[in-house]
């Protein structure tokens, strides 16, 4: 197979011609030496150009005697470079940041979504993203990327990322190349990508290059700072409920960086002796003690060896802890405690190593792991006071473990024949450790009628531990057919060994644009993909309960089938737009049937769950600004899905079609933010959106009785549901503000080499749900008894009233 | 810091206070069904419930149908309805074992169909019920012999019942806070053969509750079983007035439409998780909701408790009182139904008195 693979790369690989010679390199920012990804090259007498990868390098071949070069990148000065083509030449360009402010200048546009054969790809600046208003001030880059078209949040409050008519599950988040299983801090309302540790964010939501596989509807590519080579620098935040560090610089000058950064919510600490005292009974016991925070680190090194050659290690863990402790009941002999603790998290290290084989022969190798696991305590403790004065403990205890880990080898290459291909091929394996639960108990009961050990038991449950292998080859090209003409096409091939089965599946892919003229294009794509792992959830909540589970011999792998064209228009000086739509048939999805849930337990599950096919489709409209003084976006998304499960004896909704938990007509969102100075900036955010579907049973009638008296009283009925998903609760829409008040003191930090520089600060003060919409959280039905009355309503649940929230960074 | 710490907390409590609103859902977008519920039983005069569903926020009871034209077919002779009480359509017909059914109704332009046949009575002999009792519980082991007809598919339901003849206190009537919640606890001490997963406490109507079991004859097909329930019942603190309990067990032949409905219904009644799909209720009448099956019921009062008391020993069944019982049956019984029998032991009155 691998002797084939190669074949099939080398026909790939079209010969470099003679005469022609290559320009490669890396581009930073002079600044802090960072690299700059998507920085565009271009030889302005050929006009033949290229951009960085995501290393920050490049290789540009050209024809003739000369090049006249335009090295350019949002925000930054454009550096020009004149060079005699009678050689190969190796080039490092530093570009300095811009500092005009005040005027609208385009200092330079990246290679933009008109110029690129990629479609369905949105690359916003990580400065833009960390500008969006959030809960509590906490700059979140998952919540910024919920606003962009075609991708949708989940209910206020719970996490998930719905993409294209996608669940939750279908969306692979990379961290520096490395695999995340569960992005979601604190139910959903933070991510784990901490933005102060982020340096390019990349969502891709279909026509997925082929070096991308595993999941059906996204790809979010984040990665993550290379730390600053010149000196240390850094910033130290305070909000309401967290603080954060982050610090980077060189450990050898231009030769090794470290970039960490770390944050950790602290309401707990603050909160607990309030929550203690508060919660006292009235002989002063405390009924109740409750904590929740949680942490993440996020830590980089590389190390320069060369010019050609480059090691990054990455680590990242995060966790979240909860818990609970309640004095459930209290009488003159015994005090009773219930417990109840839930930590989850990831935890992901990878070593990279970039090496430059040739001017225009880039290699990657890789090793990475990654882990998930969610433990849950339960505990009921009873302290019995006896006769004889003396206290004897009771404990029932139970406890739950659900991990996931996986350990990938990774090669890949990126070859540069020409100006006219950019060719990237490789293969990785990976091995996944599935462990969907191990559940464990332990009881002591001691009995005080019997006055003995009544109840001893130890036990451990544990599903099997299921043990899968991911291989996968890939090739995908870049080619520029004409100056009007480029695709991006390739083949993903990846074969998924689980228990008894083997799962192939060969994936095309195939992006093309048409330049209709300077500012025009014309785009389309196709791609086919296939998924492997599948998250165990209910389709309306994400929680950390949520179990990870391969396929297996019964449940096959879900396959998607996306098709979508887009139209794209740069607007000179003012925005470039992009209307997209998308077709997407999907395969082997999975839904709980009618009445089950697997929460808190895998046993069994496959029985649980069935088979069935889905398809959505939308229109997406973006308008964009990036540049300038005023930057944001507006985006709006019409779209559709509906699911069909339909498969002898798998049918939900009577075999007919329904429409999906997260399906959405409408979804707009509005960005903007507005730069007054350099010392003042406001951003605002407006969403709308509708409702999401829920299945609610709107008739009831009596159950069956041989007793005519049953039917008197109608408050043990049944409920009739017509159809699944037949209810929409009520449009969601919200405002939020938040201003920036930045300010340089004129207090210099002295550095360890004797160097000085001064201290910034920044103020944000941020309202979340400026006019206090009362949003749908969930619905419920209640109802209301009195002996002469007794009537029902539905109810919605809010839960973000209008908040407020002050943050305090300080730069150094 | 204590003000931040204030001012921390009230933001907590802001954001994370719940707003409700009560949302105005158009009964337009829900119309109405046909339902016909119908359960023929062995010996007994037959009557169909037959009426329209109404709205999940409509609380009123028997919404009739206009336009109604019913007629049931008994092995080839038909009968019409004698008299309709709300709803509920009385044929004259008394149910035989083995008989065949089935009804026909055109409401308007809308037909209903559906079929079912009546089962046999299911034989039980020699049931003899063990008592240990006190002030805050009655223990209960009855045995009895269940003689399976060979060849003759059953599917049998047992249930245990506890019926109260007077006021009883239910939780979501809010009389008084200070009123300890009931606990009352039925179930059974599951004989292998009888081996079912749908053995559930249900509360039913107006305090009436019940346990069930609902089982086929796999295991026991042509033989005489011997069979043993175990029934532990807290006595309940929180007795508004005095008034008598009333304990019975029932056993029942169904037919297997209705040994699917009860589990169905079941299923949805010990649906753990609230996040689930609410599943469709099984039926198997065509046009309409509901279900149209034959029974065959035999039924033993096992005890009559008034304000605290054995008042009633009934006459079918043999009452031994055995004061070791509870000592015996320990480890069959769950640690909270021991611990709550503690606490009402250490208690000197009751909560509500």
């Amino acid at each position: 197979m691998s002797r084939q693979f190669f074949l099939f790369c080398l026909l790939l690989i079209p010969l470099a011609s003679i005469g022609q010679h290559t320009v490669s390199g890396t581009i930073t920012d002079h600044s802090n030496g960072e690299t700059l990804i998507g920085a565009t090259i271009l030889d302005t007498r050929s006009g033949k150009g290229t951009t960085t990868n995501v290393n920050g390098r490049f290789s540009l071949t050209l024809k003739g005697d000369s090049a006249f070069l335009r090295i350019t990148y949002v925000g930054y000065e454009p550096v020009y470079d004149t060079l005699a083509l009678t050689s190969n030449h190796a080039r490092n360009y530093s570009l300095k940041p811009s500092i005009q402010l005040q005027e609208v200048t385009i200092t330079a546009q990246r290679i933009n979504s008109r110029e690129s054969a990629q479609m369905s790809a949105l690359e916003m600046p990580v400065e833009q993203l960390k500008a969006v208003p959030v809960l509590f001030g906490e700059a979140d880059i998952l919540k910024a990327i919920q606003l962009l078209p075609g991708v949708q949040s989940g209910n206020e409050g719970t996490g998930g990322m719905y993409v294209r008519g996608g669940g939750p599950d279908e969306n692979l988040f990379l961290l520096d190349g490395i695999p995340l299983y569960n992005v979601n801090h604190l139910g959903g309302f933070f991510s784990a990508f901490n933005a102060d540790a982020v340096k390019n964010v990349t969502l891709y939501k279909g026509s997925f290059p082929a070096r991308f596989g595993g999941r059906l509807s996204s790809v979010l590519d984040v990665t993550t700072n290379n730390g600053n080579d010149k000196e240390i620098h850094g910033n130290a935040s305070l909000g309401l409920i967290s603080a954060k560090l982050a610090v980077e610089g060189p450990i050898v000058p231009e030769k090794t960086t470290f970039s960490l950064s770390a944050r950790r919510t602290y309401a707990d600490l603050l909160l607990k002796p309030l929550v203690a005292k508060l919660a006292l009974d009235a002989d002063g016991k405390t009924k109740l003690k409750a904590g929740y925070h949680f942490y993440d680190i996020n830590a980089k090194a590389v190390h320069t060896f060369s010019d050609k050659s480059r090691l990054y290690a990455t680590f990242y863990a995060g966790n979240d802890d909860a818990n609970i402790r309640v004095r459930t009941e209290s009488s003159l002999q015994e005090d009773q405690y219930l417990s109840f603790v839930n930590n989850w998290g990831n935890m992901v290290g990878g070593l990279r190593w970039n090496y430059v084989l040739g001017p225009r022969l880039f290699m990657n190798l890789s090793g990475s792991y990654t882990q998930y696991t969610n433990a849950m305590d339960f505990g009921l403790e009873t302290i019995a006071t006896l006769a004889d004065g003396t206290e004897r403990t009771s404990t029932v205890n139970g406890n739950y473990l659900s991990s996931i880990r996986d350990l990938t080898g990774r090669i890949d290459f990126a070859f540069t024949p020409n100006t006219n291909h950019d060719i990237q091929f490789g293969t990785y394996l990976t091995h996944h450790w599935v462990r969907p639960s191990v559940a464990s108990a332990s009881i002591d009961y001691y009995d005080q009628i019997q006055m003995n050990e009544a109840w001893k038991m130890d036990t451990n449950i544990q599903d099997a531990l299921v043990m899968a292998n991911d291989w996968v080859v890939f090739a995908e090209d870049d080619w520029n057919i004409n100056d009007l003409l480029k695709i991006n096409y390739g083949l993903h091939f990846s074969g998924f060994q689980v228990e008894n089965s083997f799962y192939p599946s060969l994936q095309p892919r195939l992006s093309a644009r048409l330049l209709l003229g300077e500012n025009v294009s014309l785009k389309a794509g196709y791609a086919y993909m296939s998924q492997y792992m599948h998250l165990l959830s209910t389709t309306s909540v994400s929680m950390p309960t949520d179990l990870w589970v391969p396929s297996t011999d019964r449940i096959q792998p879900m396959n998607a089938h996306q098709v979508a064209a887009s139209f794209c228009y740069d607007i000179p000086l003012v925005a470039e737009i992009s209307v997209e739509g998308y077709y997407k048939y999907m395969t082997n999805l999975i839904e709980y049937k009618d009445g089950t849930t697997a929460f808190g337990t895998s046993q069994g599950w496959e029985d649980l769950v069935c088979m069935g096919d889905g398809w959505t489709y939308g229109v997406e409209f973006l308008a964009q600004r990036n540049f300038g003084n005023l930057t944001g976006w507006i985006a709006y998304t019409w779209s559709r899905t509906n699911h069909l499960f339909n498969r002898p004896g798998q049918e939900l909704n009577h075999g007919n079609p329904f429409p999906a938990k997260y399906d959405r007509r409408h979804d707009l969102s509005i960005v903007l933010n507005y730069k007054f100075s350099k010392k003042f900036d406001v951003s605002a955010t407006w969403v709308f959106c509708t409702g999401n579907t829920a299945t609610l049973a709107m008739q009831r009638y009596p159950r069956a009785s041989d007793d005519p008296d049953d039917y008197n009283n109608g408050r043990g009925g049944l409920s009739h549901v017509s159809s699944r998903n037949n209810y929409r609760m009520p449009n969601y829409h919200r405002a939020d503000i938040s201003a920036n008040f930045h300010r340089t003191f004129n207090t210099r930090l002295t550095l360890a080499n004797g160097e000085s520089r001064k201290i910034r600060r920044t103020i944000n003060v941020s309202v979340y749900n400026l006019y206090n919409h009362a949003n749908p959280y969930l619905t419920y039905t209640s109802s209301q008894f009195s002996y002469l009355s007794y009537s029902k309503a539905l109810v919605q649940l809010s839960i973000f009233p209008i908040l407020p929230s002050v943050s305090y960074t300080l730069y150094f | 810091m204590k003000t931040f710490r204030l001012f921390l907390a009230a933001l907590m409590v802001l954001s994370l206070s719940a707003c409700e609103k009560v949302i105005k859902v158009d009964p337009l977008d829900a119309p109405s069904q046909l339902v016909l519920n119908g359960i023929p039983s062995a010996e007994k005069q037959c009557f169909v419930y037959f009426a329209n569903s109404h709205f999940f926020l409509d609380t009123s009871n028997n919404h009739p149908v206009d336009d109604v034209d019913m007629l049931l077919d008994v092995n080839g002779t038909q009968y019409r309805p004698t008299s309709v009480d709300r709803c509920r359509y009385y044929f004259d017909y008394v149910a035989q074992a083995d008989d065949s059914l089935s009804i026909r109704v055109q409401a308007g332009d809308r037909l209903v169909t559906s079929s079912t046949y009546v089962p046999r009575m299911p034989q039980i002999s020699n049931p003899i019920a063990y008592i240990d009792s006190d002030s805050t519980f009655n223990l209960m082991v009855v045995n009895f012999t269940l003689t399976d007809p060979a060849n003759y598919p059953n599917y049998y339901r047992f249930l245990i019942t506890q019926r109260d003849s007077g006021s009883i206190y239910i939780p979501y009537f809010d009389y008084s806070d200070t009123i300890d919640t009931t606990y009352n606890s039925i179930f059974f001490c599951l004989d292998t053969a009888l081996t079912s997963p749908y053995a559930a406490a249900t509360e039913a109507l107006g305090g009436y509750l019940y346990t069930q079991l609902l089982t086929t004859d796999a295991n026991i097909d042509g033989t005489a079983h011997n069979a043993s329930i175990l029934v532990i019942l807290l006595r309940d603190t929180n007795e508004i007035q005095p008034y008598i309990h009333q304990y019975g067990l029932s056993v029942e032949c169904v037919t297997p439409d209705r040994y699917r409905y009860l589990q169905n219904i079941d299923a949805i009644s010990s649906m753990m998780s609230l996040i689930a799909e609410p599943p469709e209720v099984y039926s198997n009448v065509n046009g309409a909701l509901g279900i149209f099956a034959g029974n065959a019921k035999q039924t033993f009062p096992l005890l009559t408790i008034s304000d605290g008391q054995v008042v009633g020993t009934p006459d079918s069944i043999t009452l031994v009182n055995d004061p070791t019982l509870l000592s015996r049956y320990r480890s069959k019984i769950p640690p909270k139904v021991l611990d709550r029998i503690k606490e009402r032991r250490s208690r000197t009155s009751m909560p509500h008195k």
